[in-house]
């Protein structure tokens, strides 16, 4: 198929398109999405975790913080911030690392030299390692 | 020099269109040598947008090629589950951007015909405050917004996993060995001269050579007095340690180009640009310019990409074929099976262009050439046949993790690169302790990779296993790893110190150019931990 072709189809297209938006009210398709990428755990980010996140996600893995508190659960403190923070999509089949435990997380972040807020990271950890009742 | 050994083809290039013609060959049952001079997709197969995508731009010029892209999309991710992820793309649209929505819907209209090859989701149209609840980081300016699906892929385990399998089916597969010269007998190519990994000479004989050395092929071509001429562009990557949402984002770049947020599996990557190349190509350098450009993309429709710390960057340079006039981004990323017989160069085949998204198709398409040349009557069967470690479903992660006393989050990483070899991978060694634990990566399937995997430097690990690929960026892992590497490959005090001091600095090249003042924080932690020193 040429390019010329391509175009004049591509053209074909965007007019059956716009007769079709003419003639068709769309439905909302917000929750639709949602539950299509629920499966594959992408799910979006709550507004103030988008704020916090650059600050969450400047772990430099010192140490620090493990200094200054125990585990939590299974994992590491700073292993929260660098490990478990990097993979969103891979906490619910994770959740079971983040079970029990309940470290001094405002101690390990007074500790912390680049200022990760550790306990937002905890939060956010832990609400996306939720599984949902399909998977339970 | 030894007594020269004896194949049916011999494959230069060790990227994953060379891996990919190796497999080809071995399961039609060749004899193969495949040679790589650096690691297994370490040139432009790493430095690519980690993307198995179906080409919805080429809906501008060709449907077919879309088509054909997302077909054997589908068949990559059918062959190689454990290694792809799906990522799913928002496409914001601003007031003034070329294409108003509806033009972006119809685009994605059509590619919906094609994304069902690739079991992909259709596309969905939201409103501005949809968007946004969404991605709640989209620019206030926004219209709307429509969304794609693509596959993400992890391409140095893509690469490896087609050598693996060749190497199964009987193939010779060596790294760190480069082709030096091309043996010719009468205008006829019968063999390669090679330097192996510990710098002994040798030789190989072949009925057919394939040249699959990406933007080398010229310089390969060379060596048999062959002109391959190609145009090379060079793309950069910024590479950032976490997953910054996960939907990925598209957006124009000042040039009007799409530059693309992709959330992989554990990091994030903004890219690309694409500029012709005259460079040396084993020397590419990241210019603070480009990452300025890249970020000045994004940041249009994802206002605070420049409060994230990036961690690295990638350049790689795409081997595409030549075209005069064409600006970079209109040339094809077509390919072409060459066979030099009409040039005084007999049984030398090369295979030059092409996209990671299309190497199978490419693989199969110079091992038909190959097999006409030898009279070899065999079909190919890559599209079907898994890759190792996805003949079945894995294990669940938590159940693995519990019984080999490592985090669930370190099985499934692990899953992903070994599919159900995981648990034999963990078998090895005899020890579960995380040595990387950004990744993480355990002790044991470090020592796996050396045994198993042809790791021989601490850069094979990062590309085998994702070794300081994580936010500490190698200052925690790399004194370690070089330690539990050095025991396996017998090096002594000063080898490994000189070993863990090469990587870092590779690592450091990388960084420099996108280095904020917490990774500034990060190179003092690491001078003071004498992580340089060692």
């Amino acid at each position: 198929m040429s390019r010329s072709s391509s175009l004049a189809r591509l053209a074909l297209a965007y007019t059956a398109h716009q007769v079709r938006r003419r003639v068709r009210r769309t439905a909302a398709q917000l929750a639709g999405l949602l539950a299509t990428y629920e499966p594959d755990h992408i799910r979006p980010l709550l507004p103030a975790e988008r704020e916090g996140l650059p600050a969450m996600s400047r772990c430099i893995l010192c140490g620090a913080c493990a200094l200054a508190a125990s585990r939590a659960g299974r994992v590491r403190l700073p292993d929260l911030a660098a490990g478990h923070l990097r993979s969103l999509d891979l906490l619910p089949a994770a959740a079971s690392d983040l079970t029990g435990g309940a470290p001094d997380l405002a101690a390990a972040a007074a500790a912390c030299p680049p200022g990760v807020p550790l306990e937002e990271v905890a939060r956010m950890v832990a609400r996306l390692s939720l599984v949902t009742a399909h998977e339970g | 020099m030894t007594a020269p050994s004896a194949h049916d083809v011999i494959v230069i290039g060790g990227g994953v269109t060379g891996a990919g013609v190796a497999r080809d060959l071995s399961l039609r049952g060749l004899s193969v040598l495949l040679l790589e001079k650096g690691d297994w997709g370490a040139g432009t197969s790493g430095s690519s947008s980690w993307m198995i995508h179906g080409g919805l731009r080429y809906l501008e010029f060709d449907w077919d090629t879309t088509r054909l892209s997302c077909i054997d999309a589908g068949n990559i991710v059918t062959i190689a589950r454990n290694l792809v992820s799906r990522i799913a793309f928002i496409v914001p649209v601003l007031p003034h951007d070329v294409n108003n929505i509806e033009r972006v819907e119809t685009a994605l209209e059509i590619y919906d015909r094609y994304q069902p090859f690739k079991h992909s989701h259709l596309h969905r149209r939201l409103t501005a405050e949809e968007a946004r609840q969404v991605e709640p980081g989209l620019t206030s300016e926004l219209v709307g917004a429509v969304t794609m699906e693509e596959w993400g892929v992890d391409p140095h385990r893509l690469v490896f996993a087609n050598v693996q399998d060749a190497v199964v089916h009987g193939a010779r597969a060596l790294n760190h060995t480069a082709v030096t010269s091309l043996i010719q007998d009468g205008g006829k190519v019968i063999g390669v001269r090679y330097r192996g990994a510990d710098g002994a000479m040798s030789e190989a004989r072949a009925r057919v050579v394939v040249n699959a050395a990406g933007p080398w092929v010229p310089e390969v071509g060379a060596m048999a007095g062959v002109h391959v001429e190609l145009r090379p562009a060079k793309g950069v990557h910024i590479v950032y340690p976490h997953r910054i949402s996960n939907f990925s984002i598209s957006a124009e770049s000042v040039d009007g180009r799409d530059l693309l947020m992709m959330a992989h599996a554990g990091f994030t990557l903004v890219g690309t640009t694409d500029d012709d190349f005259y460079g040396d190509l084993d020397s590419v350098d990241v210019l603070e310019d480009e990452v300025d450009y890249l970020l000045q993309g994004i940041e249009r429709v994802f206002p605070a990409i420049r409060q994230y710390r990036p961690v690295r960057t990638t350049a790689g340079v795409r081997p595409t074929l030549f075209k005069w006039r064409k600006y970079e981004d209109e040339l094809s990323r077509r390919h072409e099976v060459i066979d030099h017989s009409g040039e005084g160069a007999d049984g030398l085949i090369t295979i030059a262009g092409g996209k990671l998204s299309m190497y199978r198709v490419m693989a199969e398409e110079t091992s038909d050439a190959v097999c006409r040349k030898l009279g070899h009557q065999a079909a190919c069967t890559t599209a079907t046949q898994p890759l190792p470690g996805n003949e079945s479903e894995p294990e669940p992660a938590a159940a693995l993790a519990s019984r080999c006393g490592v985090p669930a989050l370190a099985v499934m990483r692990l899953q992903s690169r070994h599919g159900t070899d995981a648990e034999k991978v963990l078998d090895e060694g005899g020890t579960s302790r995380l040595v990387c634990r950004c990744e993480p990566v355990t002790e044991a399937e470090l020592i796996h990779a050396v045994r198993h995997e042809q790791v021989r430097t601490l850069g094979d690990a990062f590309r085998r296993v994702g070794l300081a690929s994580g936010p500490c960026a190698g200052a925690t892992c790399t004194a370690r790893a070089a330690e539990v590497v050095g025991r396996e490959l017998g090096w002594s005090v000063a080898r490994t110190r000189e070993e863990a001091v090469a990587f870092r600095r590779g690592l450091w090249l990388g960084r420099a150019p996108v280095l904020d003042s917490t990774g500034w924080a990060q190179e003092e932690l690491a001078l003071g931990a004498g992580a340089y020193r060692l």
